[in-house]
């Protein structure tokens, strides 16, 4: 069957619906034309300017220098990195990231005397908190903390921008011109604005009722098929129906659709390794439990790359009368069981970048 | 020059690794084809496969050019070894899958290239489960 014109699909990943060689042909007359185009741009201010109007001494073509030099920039980098990904194969470019990445920069810091794992992410940034009742207190999910901030912006921004409006609008009603399809108009804008406020005041009211989770482990890195031993201390003031911690292994993949970038995440693994169902939580007596969790023996060990990444975490949720469900993670890394054989292994560096 | 050609091979029947293992193998072109190779290109690497954007790295790499003073005969078997790292390990994910492969890049003497691979799986050493 004869392929179609596609022109307003989005295409997955790095497939492509023609030959390779027009689009590194459009690639570099583009990089081309911005090289030139800086080139010309420069010499133009330098002669036509900067010398001859020298006298007047003014301060704005050097300024202005700055353009060209980005095309040039721009355009020059390009096409060498065209260059290097036409004359190369994916292969030698990918041992060439990996070499580069072995190159000890002077001043930078020494390397970790554990044993350096390929694409496992590693474990310093994370042992660096010691726990109160067990080794390693875990740091929280940043994705939490973005939840409430992002509401935050958004709400600023849109009362912000309606706010400027609405003073226009309460100013025309004052001097007794009204504009009443301006002011219909604005209702379902001050409608959304007041939900956003609603919505920040609920979420802020959330994190005071809810207070801080704090989880810690006997262990980090953790191994497969080891028992482990884990803390969990929940502050607030709260009637809970049912609180959970759960070990959950996630994987994830970030591809380009398009011209925008997704992430899909799906569930491995899922075991409830506490539950406990009505209770209170008041400010004087925070919740605290012990529980004993195992990894399993023939677990995925954690794997981050670029685009891909198999994530642990060790999950605090539960259901509140008040507030409803809520969910905190806390990432754990799994290290494969070789690691506990460091002897055994070649002195290899760290990879995982991509070298395409 | 076909895929058939080249014979790139590993010792162990199974095709099974454990981490910071040994492996070798073998490669060839045969008959008149291994000779008119300009450049070739053997590497052990792992890539992703799945829903997300294709990652890569290279454990060994070696190249081997055509030079007037060392010409490249392919038809003469190469062996190759190393000592396999210790992750990431092989993996069939649902969304996410981790594949390791010797692959075989042959650049030809008409400006054409030709990729032949051999996956393998590296998989963990195994250890007697024990609680802390």
């Amino acid at each position: 069957m004869a392929s179609r014109w596609r022109l307003f699909i989005k295409k997955r990943g790095s497939r492509r619906t023609g030959a390779r060689w027009p689009g590194l042909l459009a690639e570099g007359a583009l990089s081309a034309g911005l090289l030139v185009t800086g080139a010309y741009g420069l010499y133009w201010l330098i002669a036509r300017v900067l010398v001859s109007d020298s006298e007047t001494s003014a301060w704005w073509p050097w300024l202005a220098i700055v353009i060209p030099l980005a095309l040039i920039g721009y355009g020059a980098t390009n096409l060498l990195l065209l260059l290097w990904q036409t004359a190369t194969s994916t292969e030698r470019r990918a041992a060439a990231v990996q070499k580069a990445t072995t190159w000890e920069l002077p001043g930078a810091q020494m390397k970790s005397t554990r044993p350096a794992l390929p694409a496992v992410p590693p474990i310093d940034a994370l042992t660096d908190s010691p726990g109160v009742r067990l080794a390693y207190r875990l740091p929280i999910d940043a994705a939490s903390g973005w939840v409430s901030f992002t509401m935050a912006a958004v709400c600023l921004i849109w009362n912000s921008l309606v706010a400027v409006f609405v003073v226009q609008i309460v100013r025309q009603h004052v001097e007794g011109e009204p504009n009443w399809l301006l002011t219909w108009l604005m209702v379902p804008f001050v409608l959304a604005g007041l939900w956003t406020l609603f919505a920040l005041g609920r979420q802020v009211l959330f994190n005071l009722a809810m207070g801080t989770t704090c989880v810690e482990v006997s262990d980090h890195p953790l191994f497969p098929g080891r028992i482990y031993r884990g803390f969990v201390s929940q502050t607030g003031r709260l009637h809970v129906r049912w609180f959970q911690m759960q070990l959950v292994c996630e994987e994830q993949a970030v591809y380009q659709q398009g011209t925008d970038t997704r992430r899909d995440t799906h569930r491995v693994f899922r075991t409830t390794v506490f539950s406990q169902r009505k209770f209170e939580i008041t400010p004087q007596q925070a919740f605290q439990t012990e529980f004993d969790f195992t990894v399993p023996e023939h677990a995925m060990h954690s794997f981050v790359a670029p685009h891909n990444a198999v994530v642990w975490s060790l999950v605090a949720r539960g259901r509140m009368v008040t507030w409803g469900d809520f969910e905190r993670r806390f990432p754990v890394y799994v290290y494969p069981s070789s690691a506990l054989q460091p002897q055994a292994l070649p002195p290899f560096a760290v990879a995982g970048s991509r070298g395409l | 020059m076909t895929r058939d050609a080249i014979r790139l091979t590993l010792d162990s029947p199974t095709a099974r690794y454990q981490a910071g293992e040994r492996m070798s193998g073998r490669y060839l072109v045969d008959g008149a084809h291994g000779f008119g190779v300009r450049s070739a290109e053997f590497s052990v690497l792992w890539y992703t496969a799945g829903k997300g954007e294709e990652d890569m790295a290279v454990h060994h790499f070696e190249r081997l050019v055509d030079e007037t003073t060392r010409p490249l005969d392919l038809r003469v078997p190469r062996r190759f070894a190393t000592v396999l790292p210790a992750s990431p390990l092989s993996y069939d994910g649902h969304i996410v899958k981790v594949c390791w492969c010797v692959r075989l890049r042959l650049f030809l003497s008409q400006g054409q290239e030709t990729v032949t691979e051999v996956p393998f799986q590296l998989d963990s050493i195994q250890t007697t489960p024990r609680s802390d």
